[in-house]
């Protein structure tokens, strides 16, 4: 699903001396089917900006297009649901809303609560855990019981359980270990590739939005300070530094060896093993010349 | 969510009440209930009311926040009026609607205590809207140091309290951050069935004790990572003052007080 922000303005505690303007006049689109990654650092407003996805918040003013449902300042409660059904959303440290007694009820309870036919994924369970690198044998443990980045996983799943169309991600790798990071990343790129669906993340690591995203919104200060593709961001760097973010280290090595060899990389959002190819081939071919 | 509690809420300011110092605000305000319930005469409270909104324009909070922080109290004032104004039956019958008699002694009794829960709602709510709660619970601890004599843990009480009072807004921020996080599952607090709503209630309480206690440990040990053993030689970062503003205001209250009992029938 397509969503749109039309002139989003989102203000806290309106009217009383905690009155703070969180969103100021947000007009993005994030297109259907593809991963946008929303990035900015701490108190830029990424968190508030998504939950008008999902209607948690409702715009000040303006309006949010998801599909075809409209949000502003006056929707009513009972379109929001209709809109949960629709957006998932995992927050920030998911774990901590984990709370029934076994796994297996604690991934059921988002589908039943928006009306799926809860026997049909009981029967997907096995294969989700799986999906996100857990033994299906753990369906039947307390998630109490689970290691944190275990406890991450099942909470990840237990939104993915409910097929959600968009797919929101607070900061899905905060506090894990960089092994538990690579493989939530590789399971939610996994995801979105094979069912297509609109895909939002937020982080503050640049590293991670280029993993995913082709598409990244910088955040500052309730506005967006930019976006666009990957390459094209990379290419301001010295915006991005005012606003304390980073060049990831991979574009890093593409652009020096751009800049020293005089080679033209195809796209800056390489994997290693792919640079190192087109570096190979590229030696090749000046081989040739000499 | 929760932004309209106000049940305890500080109000940062530079009035004269802000000025005071917390412990002549804790005298004062526990002289003022007990002025509250002596009160027993319309002009008595004619007087009150006069002195409540003295102090309020002295607190210098906008009279929208203190209208929130009532609005829930209010129904249970509405709810006691109208149980003195039907079950006393003293004086002049006033109207008389099938079994329901409406007695003079009933109105007068039920307003009465109306006016004094009110009364003691808004100069409770004045006390914490003005007074930090680390100057509050700073006050109780040297107003109840004396007692330690007695055996009375007065440090860790204050203590206790701080720390309550400091986890407050955490806790709050964590019930609302959970609430959305159930929102976005489908859960739904506020509609459906009583079973529904209660399985909604379970997904809120769990997590949040879970948390409440990782919390508590995690802090604990902190303080003891960091040598804390309790109030003996502590010193104190910030100190209370007590100034001529302070005498002045006690005396106030006593004087009005005085005054007021001259006023009881």
């Amino acid at each position: 699903m397509k969503i749109t922000f039309d002139n989003v303005h989102h203000i806290y505690m309106e009217k009383t001396p905690f009155e703070t303007t969180a969103l100021k006049d947000i007009t993005v689109t994030l297109p259907e089917g593809t991963c946008s990654a929303v990035i900015g650092r701490t108190g830029s407003g990424k968190s508030t900006l998504v939950q008008h996805i999902n209607g948690l918040l409702k715009p000040t003013s303006g309006k949010v297009m998801v599909g075809d449902q409209i949000i502003h300042a006056k929707t009513k409660r009972k379109q929001l649901k209709l809109l949960r059904r629709q957006v998932g959303m995992v927050f920030q440290y998911p774990e901590h809303q984990l709370f029934e007694d076994t796994v297996e009820k604690d991934l059921l309870f988002g589908p039943k609560n928006i009306g799926l036919n809860t026997t049909k994924i009981k029967k997907k369970l096995p294969e989700l855990l799986e999906l996100v690198g857990l033994e299906p044998s753990l369906l039947e443990r307390s998630p109490f019981d689970l290691s944190g980045g275990q406890m991450r996983r099942v909470a990840i799943a237990s939104v993915l359980a409910m097929e959600p169309n968009v797919l929101i991600l607070d900061e899905p790798t905060a506090g894990l270990d960089p092994k538990g990071q690579e493989d939530i990343l590789t399971l939610l790129k996994d995801w979105q590739e094979k069912y297509q669906i609109t895909m939002i993340i937020i982080t503050h690591q640049m590293e991670e939005a280029s993993r995913l995203a082709e598409k990244l919104i910088v955040m500052d200060n309730g506005q967006i300070a930019m976006e666009g593709r990957p390459e094209d961001i990379y290419a301001q760097n010295q915006m991005l530094q005012q606003l304390d973010l980073d060049v990831p280290e991979r574009v890093k090595v593409l652009k020096y060896l751009e800049e020293s060899l005089g080679i033209r990389f195809s796209k800056w959002s390489l994997t290693p093993k792919e640079a190192a190819s087109e570096l190979n081939m590229w030696m090749k071919k000046e081989k040739n010349h000499v | 969510m929760f932004e309209h509690v106000v049940i305890g809420q500080y109000l940062p300011g530079r009035s004269y009440l802000h000025k005071m110092d917390a412990r002549s605000k804790l005298a004062s305000v526990f002289l003022l209930i007990i002025i509250v319930f002596m009160t027993n005469t319309w002009a008595g409270y004619g007087l009150l009311w006069a002195g409540a909104v003295l102090v309020y324009l002295l607190s210098g909070v906008s009279f929208r926040y203190i209208r929130k922080g009532m609005f829930p109290i209010f129904l249970l004032i509405i709810f006691t009026f109208i149980l003195h104004a039907l079950f006393t039956q003293e004086g002049d019958v006033l109207v008389s609607v099938g079994v329901f008699t409406l007695y003079e002694g009933g109105v007068e009794q039920g307003l009465f205590i109306a006016f004094r829960l009110l009364l003691l709602v808004f100069f409770t709510s004045l006390l914490t809207l003005t007074t930090s709660p680390i100057d509050l619970t700073d006050a109780l601890e040297q107003i109840f140091t004396p007692l330690k004599r007695f055996g009375v843990p007065a440090h860790e009480i204050a203590l206790m309290m701080s720390i309550a009072i400091r986890f407050i807004p955490t806790l709050l921020q964590e019930t609302e951050k959970i609430i959305k996080a159930q929102s976005a599952r489908g859960a739904d607090f506020s509609k459906g069935t009583w079973k529904e709503r209660s399985q909604a209630f379970v997904a809120l309480l769990v997590p949040l004790f879970v948390r409440a206690f990782k919390r508590a440990e995690d802090l604990a040990f902190a303080m003891e990572a960091r040598g804390y053993n309790g109030g003996e030689g502590r010193t104190k970062l910030r100190k209370l003052t007590w100034t001529l503003r302070d005498s002045a205001a006690c005396a106030a209250v006593v004087i009005f007080g005085i005054c007021l009992f001259f006023f009881r029938s």
